[in-house]
């Protein structure tokens, strides 16, 4: 309903005017009289007289004036057409790390299901709804359905995901909800470097306000015994804050200390070194808006013998290597040998074998890491479920890291290998090849015959002792200390996939205390893949693996609100009920056919009043 | 205000002709001596007249018959002095409505009536009662005998004002406190109060020996109830009590009922006790009163 031309509304005053003479004709003038007397045998009214009880001529007159006044300014109704088609919504959730920081007494998550929630009880009946969330990668919660309480069930049981959001997810939920007539997208941000299309159907619902959060960005067990450890967390507010720094090691704690950052600054705590090796955890113990990133895990080398083989045939990768496995940890036993010598070592057992431009795979070591593979003429042909190794590239850049790991900017790293994943292996980075080929740059698993993993880039040339790439040195380093860390514990960033053994069916136990269950695949693997930060438990009937999941995403930790300019899109929350395709219908001569017949209605009482007077006179 | 209308000379001009009408005459001289124009006895020579057979024979004209051997009757004025209050309702209630000129018709027809009085040498005063600047209580002229003195009212009929609380009664209690000679009391009032009242006052009237005429006067609006139709709030002008009215033809009705009740039952009282009861009812009607009520009920010949 509305008016084509409102400023005629001023014609209404007639009404007011006509109400003033009402009140005026029905108050009570005083009437002062010689004597009451007179009147001692007037009929005393029956019922005071109310205002509101009027002639029945006002009343056709204020119709009268009300129909003309409005036909006047163009009173108009918006008839809703009969729904041509069914309409379909898409509510698309960010459910990154930072959609589950606390604000007040509930998460940003909670405001954004609250507020779809409210999209859907006020949707027409016939409209559908689907529900999409994006984080790591884009989930399609549940299909356009217009079945209200599964849409409301797959809406409540949304969570937030200890991950940062990519903007490849977002572009992929972004697709998903292409089909629909309309998108909800709730988020309290868009992720880094994300392109929202042009579309007018896109509209977005901003989750959030500024909130305090602290972060531990890394953690460094040291060497133990010799190295300090190094413990890096980061102030996100914009103010001074004082967190309390706690950290264990194998459940003991040999750290506690209270530190003041600097409004948005960084500090790095010191400790150690650490006395014997094992399971190092950090943790803030003062809370903040975001819990996710407040603990972190590392594993520091147990002082025991840990034999490292390092097989190259260039002299100086193998000393590169061999620097660089020191550097991790001086007391390991290092040997390097060049491939052709390796028939002396038959016989020899191996913690770690990091084999460059080179694979063996009956050598016999626990883990094995892969750099720059090269099969060897002789070997046997690959069997299935096992690393295939392509053909060389001269040159590769690695574009993303997947495992949550820093990447600051691309780094061309020189020649590569095409491989190609088993799956039971993970990819951690990946990257381009000539031509926009994209390849795996890194990645590990484990299967029967042990940990395994793969860097596709070669390292000649001193790559790893080179400061402009020191992504890829650092990219080294985590590999070769998650292939060192002991059998049954995995520490990984949140969100990447872990193949951990398992035999049987396995029970997987998450952080806050839920559990799935999960059956090994045919190498004996189960595929894990932590989205919370914490503990996660493998139980099988070969034993119980332990992952300890660390989060940190500069981005998502910082939780400062930043508005988002969208393109506006059609109306969202609380105005589907309009959404339906509507006309404009003036019904000008309806009010004026209202009035005529007011009019004709005033003037056949009038008449008949007078028809009845003039008789009484009579 | 009609009451100029009494003192207008083609208005007295109407009036000379007539005479109040008096049942008794008073013979006693108290006060100054009057010449009045009815034959009677007196001491003052008037005429003569042929002797007819039951005549006097104490008035017959020795003299003539000596000198001419006819029979003559001397006829003497007659002598008379009586004191005549024009005792007039100047209340609130008088001066409402306002369109109907009630206290003006009140005073023109005392004032007529002072007139008539007065052109036969009678001493007439004419008497307010109600309130005046505030105070309650009679305002009152000397006595006037000759009509050449009769313009000496007009200030005090000008100055009258509807104004105060009316009782009868109790006006007619000071009235009487100056203990005079009984004379004639013409009472001009439109009645509206309680009949006790009036009755009471009435009666107090007759029983110091006055001839007692009454002047109901009403106006022509209330006394048929045509007031505009409405709802009103009205308001007692006297005691100030409120009453909320709707006004129409119902009501019209009733009140010309009322009207025609309080003036029944005062004409039925005053029929009861030989009191001249002259209905005045309407401004308009001045001179038809005068000229043809008050003869046709005796108020004057």
């Amino acid at each position: 309903m509305g008016f084509l031309n409102p400023l005629n509304l001023f014609y209404g005053l007639s009404l007011g005017l006509l109400i003033l003479i009402y009140l005026n004709a029905r108050s009570r003038s005083t009437l002062e009289v010689s004597s009451l007397m007179l009147f001692e045998e007037v009929e005393q009214p029956i019922a005071k007289p109310k205002l509101a009880r009027v002639d029945l001529l006002f009343w056709l007159e204020l119709a009268t004036l009300a129909a003309l006044s409005l036909a006047v300014a163009g009173l108009y109704l918006k008839l809703h057409a009969a729904p041509e088609r069914i309409r379909r919504h898409a509510l698309i959730f960010d459910t990154a790390a930072s959609m589950g920081a606390v604000e007040g007494n509930r998460t940003r998550l909670d405001q954004a299901q609250r507020d779809a929630l409210a999209i859907v009880s006020s949707a027409p009946a016939s409209d559908q709804f689907s529900v999409i969330t994006y984080a790591q990668e884009a989930t399609l919660r549940h299909a356009a359905s217009g079945d209200r309480s599964a849409i409301r069930a797959a809406i409540e049981s949304l969570a937030a995901e200890a991950v940062a959001a990519r903007p490849s997810a977002f572009a992929a939920a972004l697709m998903l909800a292409r089909e629909s007539d309309s998108a909800e997208l709730f988020a309290d941000r868009l992720p880094a470097g994300a392109t929202v299309p042009d579309s007018s159907h896109l509209r977005l619902h901003q989750i959030g306000t500024d909130a305090a959060n602290l972060a531990i960005v890394s953690l460094d067990s040291g060497v133990p015994g010799h190295t300090q450890g190094r413990c890096t967390i980061r102030n996100f507010s914009s103010q001074t804050r004082t967190p309390e720094l706690a950290i264990d090691c194998d459940g003991h704690e040999v750290y506690r200390s209270s530190v003041s950052i600097p409004a948005r600054g960084q500090v790095n705590l010191n400790f150690g070194p650490l006395a014997s090796g094992g399971l190092v955890h950090a943790r803030l113990l003062t809370s903040d808006a975001l819990e996710a990133d407040n603990q972190r895990w590392t594993y520091a080398t147990a002082n025991r013998a840990f034999h490292v083989l390092i097989v190259s045939p260039d002299a100086q990768v193998r000393d590169d290597l061999a620097r660089v496995v020191r550097a991790i940890d001086p007391n390991f036993e290092i040997t390097e040998i060049d491939p052709p010598h390796l028939n002396g070592l038959a016989d020899a057992h191996f913690d770690l074998a990091l084999m460059h431009d080179f694979y063996d795979p009956g050598l016999h070591a626990a883990s094995r890491l892969l750099i720059y593979p090269n099969r060897p003429p002789n070997a046997a042909p690959n069997r299935a479920g096992e690393l295939s190794i392509g053909k060389s590239v001269p040159y590769c850049e690695m574009s993303e890291r997947i495992d949550g790991g820093i990447l600051t900017r691309p780094i061309l790293l020189g020649a590569g290998r095409i491989i190609t994943l088993p799956i039971w292996m993970e990819p951690i980075a990946r990257g381009v090849g000539p031509g926009s080929v994209t390849m795996p740059i890194a990645a590990i698993g484990a299967n029967r015959d042990g940990r395994l993993g793969v860097l596709a880039f070669d390292v000649r040339g001193h790559l790893l002792l080179d400061p402009d790439r020191i992504d890829a040195l650092i990219l080294t380093v985590e590999m070769i200390k998650s292939l060192a860390a002991p059998q049954g514990l995995y520490i990984v960033s949140s969100g990447t996939y872990v193949s951990v053994p398992a035999t049987g069916r396995a029970r997987v136990q998450a952080p806050d205390g839920s559990s799935t269950s999960a059956v090994a695949d045919q190498w004996g693997q189960v595929r894990v893949r932590p989205l919370q930060a914490g503990r996660y438990q493998v139980s099988s009937a070969g034993g119980v693996q332990q992952i300890f999941a660390n989060y940190y995403d500069a981005d998502e930790s910082d939780l400062e609100s930043k508005p988002v300019t969208m393109h506006a899109g059609e109306p969202g929350a609380g105005e589907y009920a309009s959404i339906t395709s509507s006309s404009v219908r003036p019904i000008t001569l309806l009010l004026i056919t209202l009035a005529v017949l007011a009019f004709l209605s005033e003037s056949a009482l009038l008449a008949g009043r007078t028809i009845i007077g003039r008789r009484s006179d009579v | 205000m009609l009451a100029k209308r009494a003192f207008e000379p083609d208005f007295l001009k109407r009036l000379d002709g007539l005479i109040l009408g008096i049942k008794r005459a008073r013979t006693a001289r108290i006060g100054p001596r009057t010449l009045g124009r009815v034959q009677g006895i007196g001491i003052e020579l008037e005429n003569f007249k042929d002797y007819v057979e039951g005549d006097d024979l104490r008035f017959l004209d020795w003299n003539a018959v000596g000198r001419l051997d006819e029979l003559f009757i001397r006829t003497f004025r007659a002598e008379r002095e009586i004191e005549v209050t024009i005792l007039i309702d100047t209340s609130a209630s008088m001066a409402l409505p306002a369109k109907d000129d009630k206290l003006g018709l009140a005073l023109a027809l005392g004032a007529a009536l002072a007139y008539v009085g007065m052109n036969e040498n009678d001493a007439v005063r004419l008497v307010a009662f109600g309130a005046h600047h505030g105070k309650t209580g009679l305002t009152q002229t000397q006595f006037h005998r000759r009509r050449e003195s009769y313009l000496g009212l007009l200030p005090f009929v000008q100055k009258l004002k509807g104004e105060g609380a009316a009782s009868l009664n109790r006006a007619v209690e000071q009235l009487l406190l100056a203990r005079r000679q009984p004379g004639m009391v013409v009472l001009i009032s439109d009645f509206l109060v309680a009949a006790s009242d009036y009755e009471t006052a009435l009666t107090k009237l007759q029983a110091a020996r006055n001839e007692v005429k009454v002047l109901h006067v009403m106006g022509e609006r209330e006394s048929t109830g045509t007031l505009a139709p409405g709802f009103y709030r009205m308001r007692d002008c006297e005691s100030g009590q409120i009453r909320e009215i709707v006004l129409g033809p119902q009501a019209a009705a009733a009140c010309r009922a009322k009207v025609e009740q309080i003036s029944r039952r005062l004409r039925e009282f005053c029929a009861a006790r030989s009191i001249t009861y002259v209905a005045a009812f309407g401004a308009g009607n001045l001179d038809r009163i005068i000229t043809q009520e008050f003869p046709r009920l005796g108020l004057v010949r």
